[in-house]
Order: C-alpha cells, then structure tokens, then sequence
C-alpha cells in the first residue's frame, strides 16, 4: 500500500524526468553552426536539466506527502497512528495501558493482551473473552516463548506466525520480554507501512519506562536508606536531659547515614544516671539492627541499675539474632551524683578516661576495660568497676572513630600530645566546648580526606 | 509546437503555484496576500501568450498583436503589483503617496505596451520581435541607446523590483524584524536574482535560436517558485545550514546539470543534431545523470548526518540513543547538550532540579549558571494551570494564554539568561526545569521548535528524571549493596522461629514480601514444652525502616517475656513500647495467640490483623473468630481496649490468620481476593497438611491476581490434630459442654472474676457456634443439632469452663505451674531446636 505506491511514484516521477528532459533538449536544442563545441548548448542543457530535475524533485515530496496522507493518515491506520502519537507520551506501563484502552480498545475495537514473558505476568488484559480467555493464553505461551526474537509479527487465526498480514487475526509485538498481542480481525487494512513506525515507538516507550522504573527505583532505594537512618537516629536521645549536677554534651557523626554507633542517656532517679555509648562491629543494615536493638533493649529493662543483667540482656538480644560476626563494644555506667562515685562495666571499648583535676592540672584516669566484647563470646563473670567523682571531674567516652583519626603520615590522633593538650584544656571548659574543640581537632588533624569511621563522644561533668 | 507545449508547461504551473500561494496566505498570518494577486495577474499574461502562439500556430493572426499589447501591459502590471506586495511584507501603513505611485506605474506600462511600441511580431523562428522608437532622438542617443522596449524591461523588469526588495530592507532594518523576516527578503532577492539570470541565459540563446524568447515566462515561474519557497521558511539556517545547502544543490544540480551540458557541447554534430550516435549517446548519459541527480537530492535531504533546518527526525534519533544504563551523568549531561547544539543549535542548557527547599538548583550548566529558582513564582502553577510544559520566549507575547504571566516569564528568561524552558513535573509536583539560550545564530526559538519539543517532549522528561533521581546520589554504590546485602538478613532473622514439636498440631506459614523487604512477620515462641505463643503481624511503614522496627519489635516481645507475666499485660506493654520507642508514626497490626497444647485452648488477642478464620470439623464449616483488640501505637494505655478470648481447639480444627496482603489484593479487572476466596481455600484444602494449606492459598491469590503483588502477605495455618481418636471422645463432653456457655455470653461478653488484680486470660470465648449464631447463619443441619443440645443444660456445664480458666489463669500468671522461661532458657530451646 503506503510502500506499493511510494515505489509507484518515485518510479514515475523518474521516468517523467527523464522523459521530459530528453525530449525537450532535443527539441530546443538550436542547431549548431559554428565548428567546435558551441557554448549554447551547454546553457540549453543546463538550464533544461536544472528545470527537469528540480520539478522531478519538487513533484516527487509533493506526491509523497500526499501518498502518505492518503495511506497512513486516513482510513483505519489513523488508529495506530494515534496510537503512535499517544505512546510518544507514556512514561509507565499505567500510561500505557490508558491509552491501550483509549485507542486501540474504544476507538479500534481491538483486545490487548500484553505480558510479560520473563516472569509470566499478564500486565494488562482487555475485558472480553478473546483476550481474558484461558485457552488463547495457553497458545500464547506455547507458541511465543521467552526467546522470541524482538520485532513484530502477525498471527492468523490458529494463533500462529505468519506472513499473509491480509488473513491476520491481530498483530504482536514483542520487545525486551514485553510482548503486546493485538487481536484485530481488520489487521489487513492497517497499512503495512505503519508496523515499522509503530515498532520503534514500542521499543522506545519499553526502554524509556524501563529507565524511569530503573530511576524510581534507585531513589526508592536512597529513600528507604535515608528513613533507615532517620529511624536509627530516632532511637538516640533526642535532646540532652536535664540532670542536675552533671552536664553532659554529645557529638555523633555517622560517616554514612546508617551507623553502627549509639549512645544514650537515661535518668534513672533524680541522682544517678545511666550513660552509654558503644560501638557495633561492621557497617550497614546488621550494624544498624544491633545498634537499635542494644538501644531499646536497655530501653525497656526495668532494673537498670542491675549493670550486669543489662549487659546480659543485651548480649541475649544480640546472640537472638543470629548475625554472623555480629558484637558490640560498650561502656555502661552509671553515675552518681550523689554518692560522687561512678559504677561502669567497659566492654572492651577504647578506653574511656576521666580527667580530674589536681593542684598541678588535670590528671587522666582511664576507665579500663573489665569485660569482652558483646554478642558474641560468652559474657562469663562480669564484675562492676567503681570508681570515686570529684567535682569538676569530666568523663570523656568516645568510639575509636574520634582516637584513630589519622593524619597524612599515619600517626593517629589519640597517640599525640596535642590531643592530650586539647583535652586537659577542654576539661575547664563547659562540656560543649570541649566537645566542640575536640571536633575541630579531628578535623584539622585529619585534613581535608575523608574520614573512615563514624564519629561519637559524649562528655559528662560531674558536680555543676 | 515544443513551445507552446512548454510554454503550457508554464501556464499550469504557474496556475498550481498561485493556488498553493492562495492557501498559504489563509493560513499565515503574514500579509502577502498581494503577491497570490500577482502571480495571478503573471499567470493570465502566461495564458494569453500561450493563446497567442496557438494563433500563430493556426495562422489565425489578426488579434495576435492587440493581445500581445494586453499582455505586455500585463507584464508590467504584474510587476508593479508583485513589487508593492513585497512592500507590503514589511507591514507598512497604507499611505496614499505609495498607492499614487503605483497607479501611475500601472498606467505608464498600460501607456508603452499600447502606444509606444510599434510593431509586434512572434513567430516560431524569430521569437519575439518588438519595435519601438527610441525614446530619445537627436544625437545623445548614442550615449543612451534606450527604446521604449528596453527602458520597459529595464524599468518593470530589473528597477522595480530591486527598488522594492532594498527599500523593504531598509524598512526591515529600520524596523527592528526579525532574522527570519530578514531571510525571507534574501531568498526572495535571490528569486528576483534567478529570474534575472535566466532572462540573461534566454537573451543569449536567442542570439543563436531566436525561439528561445519565447520561453521568457519560465523565468517568471521560478521566481515566484523561489517566492514561495521564502515565505514557507520557518526559521533560519545558520551559515552552515546554508553551506549545506549549497552544497545539496551543487551535488544534487550544478554538477551533473553541467556534466550533460559539456558532454552535450563537445558531442553535439554539426548542422543535423538528430543523429542515431549523438541521439543514443544523448539519451544514454541523459538517463544516468537525471537518476544520479533525483536520487543524490533524496539521499542528501533525509540524511541525517547532514544538517539540515527540519531537525525533527534526527534530533529524535540522537535522543532515543541516549543510553542511560551505561553512561555516568557527566556524559549524559555533555551528550545531551551536544545533541541539542548540534541539532537546534541551542547556545547553552541548563538542568534544575528540586532541591528540599520548595526551591529549583542548578544540576547541570553548560554556562555555569549559579542561581536558585524558587517554586512560588506564580508563572509555573499558571503554566500547569494552562497545560503548557513548554515555553519559548517568542511565545510570550503571541499567546493569550501567556498574558498573565508575561513579566514573570520575561524576568524569568532574563535571570536565567534563556529562550526556552521545559517543565518537568508529575502531576502538579514540579521536579525540576530545563532552560536552553538562544539559538547559535541568536534567534529566538520559533512555532516550528516549539512544535518539535513538544512532540519530543518525552525525551527530555526521562532526562530531567535521570538528572533528578542521580544528581547527589554520592553514596549511590554503598546503598545498592547494602540493600542487597539486608534482604538476606532480614529474611535470616525472620527465619528465627521456634518451631512447634508437639504432635498436637500441625503449623504452616508463609511470609511473602511483594517486592522488599518490610514489616510483615510471623513469629511463634515457645514458652514451655505445652505453650507455645504465636505472633502474626504487620508494622507500617515500608522498606528497610520498617524491617529494622519490626526485628527489634521481636526481639522485644522475647525480651518482655522475661519479665511479664500476663498475655494481657504483654500486649498492653508492646503498645507502649511501639507508641514510644518506635520512631513516631509506628503502628503495629497484629494477632497475638497463645495455645496451651494440654488443654487444647488458644487464648487471643487480635490487634487489628484483618482476619483470623477457624475451620470446625465437626461442621465443616469456617468462621471468623475476630478478636477484640487494637491496633498497637495509638493509645498510650491499651488496657481498656484488649481482652483475651478464648476458644476450645478439638481435633481437625484449623486457624487460620493472615495480614491486608491477602484480603485485599486486586485482581486486574479490580476485584477483591476477600475473605470469602479465604474461607473457601480453607474449605478445598482442609485435607493437606498445614504447610500445603498456605501454600495453596497463596496460590490461588497468585492466580486469582495475576500479576504482580502489589503488597505483602503473611499467612499463618495452624491445623490441631488434639488427641489421638479415643482420648478425644472422652474429651468431647466437655468440649461441647464449653457450646452452650458460650452461646449465651457471646452477646455480652462477660469478664471473669478470677483475678481483679491480674487481667483475666480469657475474658470471652469464643466457640465457632458462637460465632456462628452472631453471624445468624446457623441453619445448617449440623447447628440446629448442637443448638437443643447447648440449651439442655447450661448450667451444668459452666462450672466446668471456669475451673479451666482459672487454670489458664494459673498457667500464665503463676509461675509455680509452667514457669515462664527467660530468654537463657530460650536461647538454649533455640539451640535444641537447631537454629
């Protein structure tokens, strides 16, 4: 039709300009007179060849625009041409589907069936026996596998290939495991030209929905990430709790959003205070899991003053899970501002300190550790370390993030004196500042790289 | 007779143009309405001089002279009109000086054709002979040898026509036009140039074949051929466009025009050209070079490798061959910028994309462009309002539409130093901008661009999408890993389960998640050897988040069971742990259900899962047994809402529970799975085992949907064995006896006074002919059986069913009868039990 004709012109257009041409040369050509070449001749020819050819050529888009108005842009192609107009526009297969259901259902009467030939899936079916039919699914799967090549493809009547599109039953296309079946009984006036066009936009319409999955996706994905953070970080305290005689700051610094990082500050009576902080062993999802477990664990426990039991408890929680490799380090304590004494279990974290203050500046009395990792070996025997609190005495805790900082020849930031400098100094000053002084160390130590580890410390004053 | 066919040639294309000329002028809104009149006038001259040379033909002679005086006159008068009408393209007021002056042109022409020229003469052999005086006599004409033929051709011919194109330049300049009325005057010069040339060409022929004047109307065809062509442009081709235009026309005309030509000159005889050699060596290069020519011209207008100014096909192409799977963004954006330059040469683009502050920033800038476009400015709802997503600067004025917004939008291609934009939005939801400058050759964006971005507008949606969904994605690697990595352990960890040994009964389950991971689990405990708790619920919130909340809310149900003692009071205390340690927001649907093995009873509490069927064997028949609780993480004390109830387990009895995923599934055509496709699953499968019960019904959902799942399904199915066939016969009595109490409380549920201090475990039961009377359905034959039985002797029976309760009560809250175990022991059940 639209191919049969286009051939048809251009074949007669081109005879025409021959024809033409060579005729009125011939005709016009004045007769030589002079000896040798005569330049007259050549301005005739030229002039009538230019003239011939580029009336052929106007003649020829001319009569082409028309053949395609006639053929593709009129009768029943005009359906899948609308069609074509309107898959330029669908970013999703509920797009799609809309304009299945616009055009070719209510406008062209056919039914639809598209599936998804990877995981088997009927997306979308039209309502009516042919396509919602058991049986002719049946011969769909039979017949057009996975591994049909892309392309497109009439059936005839049986449900099977073939080549005579004028005794097609309906049309397929298959493209990337999407085939669209078309049960159409007036497939035949469809204008063959149409298919390619159509193909293509199908293909582009599979691939672009497939980017926009792709793309909503990833950032279905970074969003749950970033509500993974925001749950674990809702587990923290929210805001430091007035506690009288003891002031406390912290700093958590995930080094991404989801941490294995935690610490926590719970008030037990108007005296004593619990203060954690630990440490999870690895990154990511398990690390975040223990991290929020270990928090709410401690949470819910009513006897909190009962240091081991916490630490039990929270071993148990941990071993329930049944990650692999999966401990923690932790300093639990509590402090008593009453009794001025602090009452710890330091489960093998990098040791906490206390700087107290003496005649000749702060002396550092580290909080060494008394019991093994969490969650994975056997707690055994614990015992609850005391120790006594002088006014003014400041606890530092801190996850090996803050001490292992490195500078560019390696040497790590708890091993120098500058930082011993800038704890003694901070020790003087409000928690905050301190905090925010040992910060900007961290920083200025550790350079402009990129930091390996999270951040967290959380410094307590007894006795203000 | 080859001229007149010719010269008929002429006519009918002469006629066709100005028809096609007609049209256009309906459709444009641009005032060349003059010129369709004077292609018109062109065309009766044409008519008439065809007319002429058929009486010449036919030796009718006698009007042959007046008609050619008419049509001379004509000629002129064709001219004058086509010049003003090119005037009018400037858009000039009407002024009478200009309609004076063309009067008087029009009657000086009227005045030469008819009375200055003498003689007039055409003939097939001499052409066009006219004669005329000079126009001056005396001896200064030797320095201007003017006749009144030449100074007419001379003045309508080449004076007017050039007057008028310069002085519509002038008016074009002086009026600030655009470049494409601008161009639009240079085509149309080079038409008045053609016609010229070819007037030359024929002049110069007819030195040696006088005939060939009469062809001089072919050179009126093309120019107002070349005419059409110009004002049919609808934007203007930068220097290379036009360097590839005349290299088309050189491939496509000049050169093999000219090779026919030389071979023609070198091989044309002498005297007689109708010769067998030259004829057939004529016809044979003829052909080749007429095809090379028609196809070389088609090949070179649809490549796209060629520039060409209707960009439309290859700027789709290069679009559809962006390759966002493979490529990082820095390509993309270079690519795409690339594409655009090359195809509409725009001169820079810029990306916005949404940034958390209701504010659009910069993604991408070919002219690093560094400013924040905030969403409020009215021009982009009034733009949504409209339906419009894009917007050239051309436009702003044009559309009626655009009027209100008109400052906001000039502001706006100021700031952003643009002539374009795109809006990329779902919905009414903006998600970000793309703006392109001016064209290279600094021209606006025009209708047909307009038109083209419209049609490609997808294109740019799925790029801006890309730009939004990837643009500070630093930690993109990290996350998808990690996101791979959790599904694995979240499964593993729901895998925790204390599997159920006594033969009593008979478990099946399954937790399907739609398409992550989430908040769905089922859980079962084991508190002693002969109890066993079982958990099916679902947390809100979805993905990642919502899994991490729902492993702590386990481990923290196993936790609490060390410390309370009271399935009550365990509910009550997970409400408050959900309400205030969960991130806020958290709910938790659930169905708690403890079964003691030795009594056969199952003590529940369903807190919101949506259903929770029983099977009775004795009737074959399935009911549902909701309980009485509320959703967890509302209420801060839950006390007032929750009871227990409690229902008597006999041999074949099958419990089934399962979340929203299962009920309220749709299947393509929109229907809902519902509880009754639930109840009739339990029906058809009563037969298999547990495990293939829930398997089957997750089937049918399969089958009854057909396609993707669209949210979770947790299915629990707990299928009682009891007692072995004897024992249970001795069990029946009392088993029925619990019917008739329950008949009777079902309409008030009654608490227990065991325990004021303690919650009682059950405060209703429920039996499934309770259920079954509520729900007034218990006609079938089996039920008006048990219904006279239930009323003979409710008294004798309800001691009994109290003493089994304070029993339960016992159990749970004594720690003396079963002690309820800590999570050490728990841990060494884990163990034995292999996980």
């Amino acid at each position: 039709m639209y191919k049969t004709r286009k051939r048809a012109v251009i074949i007669s257009i081109n005879v025409l300009t021959v024809v033409c041409f060579i005729a009125a040369c011939l005709l016009l050509l004045p007769v030589k007179k002079v000896e040798g070449y005569s330049v007259i001749t050549l301005v005739v020819t030229f002039i009538v060849f230019f003239a011939a050819v580029f009336w052929g050529n106007r003649f020829r888009s001319y009569l082409m625009a028309r053949v395609r108005k006639e053929t593709l842009e009129s009768g029943e192609t005009v359906i899948l041409n609308d069609f074509i107009d309107r898959l330029r526009f669908c970013y999703s297969l509920d797009d799609f589907y809309v304009v299945i259901g616009d055009i070719l259902e209510k406008q062209g009467d056919c039914s639809v069936l598209l599936v998804d030939r990877t995981k088997n899936y009927i997306l979308y079916n039209s309502p009516n026996r042919t396509s919602t039919s058991e049986t002719v699914r049946n011969k769909l799967d039979q017949h057009f596998t996975e591994s049909w090549p892309d392309g497109f493809y009439f059936f005839d009547r049986h449900i099977g290939v073939t080549t005579n599109y004028r005794k097609a039953r309906g049309f397929f296309m298959c493209c990337d495991g999407y085939h669209l079946y078309v049960f159409c009984r007036y497939t035949r006036l469809f204008d063959l030209d149409v298919y390619k066009r159509l193909f293509e936009e199908y293909k582009r319409f599979v691939s672009r929905s497939r980017t926009i999955t792709t793309l909503s996706e990833i950032s279905a994905t970074t969003k749950e990430w970033e509500q993974l953070a925001e749950t674990q970080q809702s587990f923290l305290p929210q805001k430091i709790p007035n506690i009288p005689k003891l002031k406390i700051a912290t700093y958590y610094r995930p080094l991404v959003n989801v941490s294995g990082d935690y610490f926590s500050i719970l008030p037990i009576d108007s005296s004593k205070t619990l203060l954690m902080l630990g440490d999870v062993s690895g990154k990511g999802l398990p690390a975040a899991l223990i991290m929020g477990l270990v928090m709410n664990t401690v949470k819910i426990i009513e006897d909190k003053e009962d240091l081991v039991g916490v630490l039990h408890a929270i071993d148990k929680a941990i071993k329930g899970m049944h990650l692999q490799d999966k401990y923690t380090v932790l300093f639990l304590s509590i402090v008593d501002t009453e009794k001025m004494r602090i009452r710890y279990i330091n489960a093998s974290m990098s040791d906490p300190i206390i700087l107290s203050p003496s005649p000749d500046g702060y002396r550092i009395k580290p909080l060494t550790s008394n019991a093994s990792l969490i969650g994975i070996l056997d707690v055994g025997d614990v015992t609850v370390a005391e120790k006594r609190l002088f006014r003014g005495d400041t606890i530092l805790m801190a996850t090996d993030g803050v001490s292992e900082v490195m500078d560019d020849s390696g040497v790590e930031l708890g091993d120098t004196d500058i930082y011993k400098k800038t704890l003694m100094a901070g020790a003087a000053k409000e928690p905050q500042q301190m905090v925010d002084d040992i910060v900007d160390l961290i920083w200025k130590y550790n350079g402009d790289k990129k930091l390996h580890d999270d951040v967290t410390m959380m410094i307590a004053k007894v006795g203000y | 007779m080859i001229y007149i066919i010719l010269n008929i040639v002429c006519v009918l294309f002469l006629i066709f143009f100005t028809h096609l000329m007609d049209a256009k002028q309906k459709t444009s809104t641009s005032s060349t309405s003059s010129l369709s009149i004077a292609m018109l006038i062109t065309a009766i001259e044409s008519i008439l001089f065809v007319l002429v040379l058929i009486m010449q033909r036919t030796g009718f002679t006698a009007l042959i002279v007046p008609i050619m005086r008419i049509a001379f006159a004509i000629d002129g008068i064709a001219f004058v009109t086509m010049t003003f009408s090119i005037l009018d393209m400037a858009n000039l007021k009407k002024h009478a000086v200009i309609s004076v002056l063309k009067i008087i042109l029009i009657v000086f022409a009227l005045f030469i054709a008819f009375f200055k020229f003498k003689t007039i003469d055409i003939s097939f052999e001499n052409g066009i002979v006219i004669d005329a005086d000079y126009l001056i006599s005396g001896p200064a004409r030797q320095f201007f040898p003017i006749t009144w033929v030449s100074l007419y051709a001379g003045l309508y011919r080449y004076v007017i026509p050039l007057a008028g194109l310069l002085f519509l330049y002038l008016i074009q300049e002086d009026k600030n036009a655009t470049q494409l009325e601008k161009y639009q005057t240079v085509v149309m010069g080079e038409g008045v140039l053609m016609m010229w040339l070819i007037n030359l060409a024929i002049k110069f022929i007819s030195t040696a074949a006088p005939a060939f004047s009469l062809l001089y109307m072919f050179s009126y065809l093309f120019m107002y051929v070349v005419f059409y062509m110009a004002i049919s442009k609808i934007s203007v081709p930068s220097g290379k466009a036009m360097f590839v235009t005349m290299f088309k026309s050189v491939v496509s005309y000049i050169l093999p025009a000219a090779f026919v030509g030389v071979l023609s000159m070198f091989l044309q005889p002498e005297e007689n050209i109708f010769t067998t050699v030259f004829i057939a060596s004529f016809v044979g290069y003829s052909i080749a070079a007429v095809l090379f020519s028609l196809w070389i011209s088609s090949v070179l207008s649809s490549s796209s490798r060629l520039y060409t100014a209707d960009y439309e096909a290859s700027l789709e192409k290069d679009l559809a061959n962006v390759d966002y799977k493979e490529s990082e963004m820095d390509q993309i954006t270079a690519k795409m910028f690339e594409i655009m330059r090359r195809n509409v040469e725009s001169s820079s683009m810029s990306v916005y994309i949404l940034s958390g502050q209701n504010e659009l920033d910069v993604a991408y800038s070919s002219n690093n462009m560094d400013i924040k476009i905030p969403l409020n400015n009215p021009m982009f709802d009034a733009l949504l309002n409209i339906n419009k997503s894009i917007v050239v600067k051309s436009q702003i004025v044009k559309e009626h539409d655009l009027a209100v917004v008109q400052k906001e939008l000039e502001e706006f291609f100021r700031v952003t130093k643009s002539d374009a934009l795109f809006i990329l939005n779902e919905g009414h939801n903006i998600f970000g901008i793309i703006t392109l400058g001016t064209k290279a050759s600094g021209d606006h964006y025009k209708e047909y661009d307009y038109n083209v971005f419209v049609k490609l507008y997808s294109y740019f949606f799925v790029f801006g999408y890309y730009m939004r969904n990837i643009s500070n994605k630093d930690v993109l690697g990290v996350v998808n890993r990690e996101i791979k990595m959790s599904s694995q352990i979240i499964t593993s960890i729901q895998e925790n389960i204390d599997h159920v040994k006594t033969p009593k009964v008979d478990i099946g389950y399954m937790m399907v998640p739609a398409h992550n991971i989430g908040g769905e689990f089922i859980d079962m405990i084991r508190l002693t050897e002969n109890r066993h708790l079982f958990v099916v619920g679902d947390l809100s919130g979805k993905g990642i988040a919502a899994s991490m909340n729902m492993v702590i809310l386990k481990s923290i149900i196993r936790s609490y069971l060390a410390e309370v003692h009271d399935f009550k009071q365990l509910v009550v205390k997970l409400n408050t742990f959900v309400r205030d340690s969960l991130p806020k927001g958290t709910i938790f649907a659930g169905l708690f259900a403890l079964i003691d093995f030795e009594t056969d009873t199952m003590y529940y509490i369903n807190c919101g899962v949506p259903a929770l069927m029983m099977y009775t064997q004795v009737y074959n028949n399935v009911i549902e047994i909701q309980g009485s609780g509320h959703i967890l993480g509302f209420v801060k004390d839950l006390t007032p809402y929750v009871s227990v109830k409690t229902t008597k387990l006999n041999h074949g009895d099958i419990i089934m529970a399962c979340t929203d995923g299962l009920i309220q599934s749709h299947s393509l055509r929109g229907e809902q799975f519902g509880k009754e496709r639930v109840q009739q699953a339990i029906l058809d499968n009563s037969t298999y085992p547990a495990q293939r019960m829930a398997q089957f019904t997750f089937e049918g959902l399969l089958k009854f949907m057909s396609k993707e799942m669209e949210d979770d399904v947790s299915i629990l199915v707990i299928k009682y064995e009891g007692l072995p066939e004897e024992e249970k016969k001795e069990e029946a009595a009392p088993a029925e006896g619990e019917v008739e109490a329950s008949t009777e409380s079902a309409e008030t549920p009654s608490e227990e006074p065991v325990d004021s201090q303690m919650d009682a475990v059950a405060d209703e039961t429920v039996t499934p002919e309770s259920a079954a009377a509520e729900m007034a359905a218990a006609e079938t034959e089996t039920n008006e059986e048990a219904a006279p039985e239930a009323q003979a002797e409710p008294e004798a029976e309800a001691p009994v069913e109290e003493e089994k309760h304070a029993i339960a009560d016992d159990d749970l809250t004594m720690p003396e009868g079963f002690e309820m175990p800590d999570l050490s022991d728990l841990d060494a059940m884990m163990k034995e039990a292999g996980l």
